[in-house]
């Protein structure tokens, strides 16, 4: 189970944290279509980037099989221009970006696990349990 | 029966007036700020070209500007908001001391970070621009 939500409740609104994501690629057309659908909604404004980043992760399960008309009814969900992100879709607009951030966490990072986290530059392998990432923060914080 | 020299009669109504206007102006610029934060709270959708208008709220709302999208709703309470800021006051017009005053007493503080997005280069960023923490979540949605 993802720990972000508690993340962002316990560091990130009380402003301590700021998150980021970065994309990873590990299923192919599947990952790259959901990447693609996060980059189209950011392309709406940033805020929705991450509206449509916590939808994807909530519908965790129909992601593989989602077609482009999935994504846009997606889109429509979280009151996104429907038609404008269809065409962004269409176009792979952002297919260059998303696949040049998959190549750098082999090439610059040599990530193998997923997810993994980089905390103030420092790369955490695998899944953390929120414990673990309390302690990274202190560090991180306390290292300045 | 008592009554008040004059001399003090006559600065205790100026006083008075002056009291009423500062209180009048506080509670102006209250409503103005509470209304700035509700716009701040509300979850961001949407709508880039309704852009601009959210973002002089957000920036009254709280010290770090940021750059965020919003709904129509958004929008509406914005304009709502700057309509109130630019309508002048009843009362006559406070003295730059006393707005600067009501002003830092009506500032709310930031209560959700979560609420602030920017990008940064390829990044999307969610939170505190100034936090001293960043972590990048390396993932995959699958």
């Amino acid at each position: 189970m993802r720990v972000e939500p508690r993340l962002k409740a316990e560091y990130v609104a009380t402003g301590a944290v700021r998150l980021g994501f970065h994309h990873l690629l590990d299923h192919g057309r599947s990952s790259e279509q959901a990447a693609l659908a996060a980059e189209c909604a950011g392309e709406q404004s940033p805020a929705s980037f991450w509206a449509m980043h916590d939808l994807l992760f909530s519908r965790l399960r129909e992601l593989s099989r989602a077609d482009a008309a999935q994504f846009t009814a997606y889109a429509g969900e979280i009151g996104l221009n429907q038609e404008a992100f269809g065409a962004c879709l269409a176009d792979q607009r952002y297919g260059d970006k998303v696949q040049a951030m998959d190549a750098q966490r082999r090439s610059e990072w040599g990530i193998r696990r997923r997810p993994s986290f980089l905390i103030n530059d420092r790369l955490y392998e695998g899944g953390l349990p929120f414990e673990a990432f309390a302690r990274a923060i202190q560090d991180a914080d306390a290292s300045g | 029966m008592f009554t008040l020299p004059a001399t003090r009669a006559a600065r205790a109504r100026p006083c008075f007036a002056r009291r009423w206007r500062r209180a009048a102006c506080a509670w102006l610029l209250l409503c103005v700020g509470v209304m700035a934060a509700a716009c701040a709270d509300r979850p961001q959708t949407a709508a880039p070209e309704l852009a601009a208008p959210t973002e002089a709220v957000v920036a009254e709302a709280a010290p770090t500007p940021t750059p965020v999208a919003a709904s129509p709703a958004d929008a509406d309470r914005a304009a709502e908001a700057q309509a109130a800021a630019e309508t002048p006051p009843e009362a006559e017009a406070p003295s730059e001391a006393e707005t600067d005053s009501a002003t830092e007493a009506a500032a709310p503080a930031v209560s959700d970070w979560t609420q602030f997005v920017a990008v940064e280069g390829d990044y999307y960023l969610l939170g505190n621009p100034e936090a001293p923490v960043l972590i990048l979540d390396v993932s995959d949605f699958l």
